[in-house]
């Protein structure tokens, strides 16, 4: 189906698709949930700011560990004696 | 390059042989094996197989020849860096929304103070006066905010195109690796161009030929058979490589 809509399929990530906000991209969106029912989860995108969502801990460490020496540094390890936040802390704040 | 050639010794970037009836392919024979010792020079690359040799007979270069000529130039098909991410553009539009949302709290405390006075008979001067401030400093703030709002919006269309263009090449450049030829091609497509534009600085004789070898990065020297060149500086000014005109 994306294939023969290539215009109306903004991205594809393997079983996932990006529709155009268009009524194109609606009508591929409700023949997948004609089709597959349940299965098929559609969801309105919205371009994301982490400005005023993210507190800035967070912003700071996704930027420096990008930023780290060594690229096989686990997280873990180069949060270690620094204020970076943990994983398990990151995972229980909701935005 | 130093040559030494049916009776002529010469040493030089630019040699003319002409008249003296040394065969084209014996030059590029001597130039292109490194054992042969009548002409000394810097050794062919890949693309000395494509443009090595210039003559009224030698054809348009062809895909493959454009890819040699773009691969001696190192030009590469993609990797291009990604597109800037507009993170000040996202950063004034959240700083511009917690303005907005600031104002109007000071808007609505502004508006409240306003009532008591009013409620208890007090003079009011001065809370009307904190009110206008309040509201025309959240009616600047919500203008900025939309504009910030604008700006990144534009921005954001930009970038999804620029996404949807980088990955056509990116899946262009998956269906390459399995395919040289398709490589191949690409690689000519580059430097078509850039070929195209270099007829205009050459003779009128063999065109293409001669632009790609201009174009093309060329160590050997390129030999010139009953070419359009007066003088053998011509050739190499013009060539832009050692040359051997027969």
């Amino acid at each position: 189906m994306c294939t023969g809509h290539e215009d109306a399929v903004v991205r594809r990530f393997g079983r996932a698709a990006l529709f155009e906000e268009t009524e194109l991209g609606a009508f591929l969106a409700l023949r997948l949930r004609a089709k597959h029912e349940g299965d098929v989860q559609v969801e309105a995108t919205t371009p994301w700011n982490e400005f005023g969502t993210t507190p800035e801990r967070v912003r700071t460490a996704a930027r420096e560990y990008e930023e780290r020496d060594a690229k096989s540094t686990p997280y873990p390890k180069f949060r270690a004696g620094t204020d970076h936040p943990r994983v398990g802390e990151m995972a229980d704040r909701d935005l | 390059m130093k040559l030494r050639l049916g009776g002529v010794e010469r040493r030089g970037r630019a040699l003319d042989l002409r008249g003296h009836g040394v065969d084209p392919e014996t030059v590029l024979h001597a130039i292109r094996d490194p054992n042969d010792r009548r002409v000394v020079c810097p050794s062919p690359t890949a693309v000395h197989e494509h443009v090595g040799l210039l003559s009224t007979n030698t054809d348009a270069p062809d895909i493959a020849a454009l890819a040699a000529v773009a691969e001696s130039l190192d030009i590469t098909v993609s990797d291009t860096a990604p597109p800037a991410d507009p993170v000040d553009l996202r950063r004034a539009l959240a700083d511009a929304t917690e303005d907005v949302t600031r104002l109007r709290e000071r808007v609505e405390r502004a508006s409240g103070r306003l009532a008591v006075r009013r409620e208890l008979g007090e003079p009011t001067d001065e809370a009307k006066a904190a009110l206008r401030e309040a509201t025309r400093a959240l009616t600047d703030a919500e203008t900025e905010q939309v504009a910030a709002r604008q700006r990144l919006d534009a921005a954001e269309a930009r970038l999804r195109d620029t996404r949807s263009e980088r990955e056509r090449e990116l899946r262009r450049t998956d269906a390459r690796r399995n395919h040289p030829e398709l490589a191949r091609r690409a690689l000519a497509e580059r430097v078509r161009p850039v070929v195209s534009r270099a007829r205009a600085a050459v003779p009128d004789w063999n065109r293409r030929a001669l632009a790609a070898t201009r174009v093309a990065r060329i160590r050997a020297p390129v030999v010139v058979a009953a070419g359009p060149f007066r003088y053998p500086a011509q050739a190499r000014a013009c060539l832009d490589a050692a040359v051997v005109l027969v």
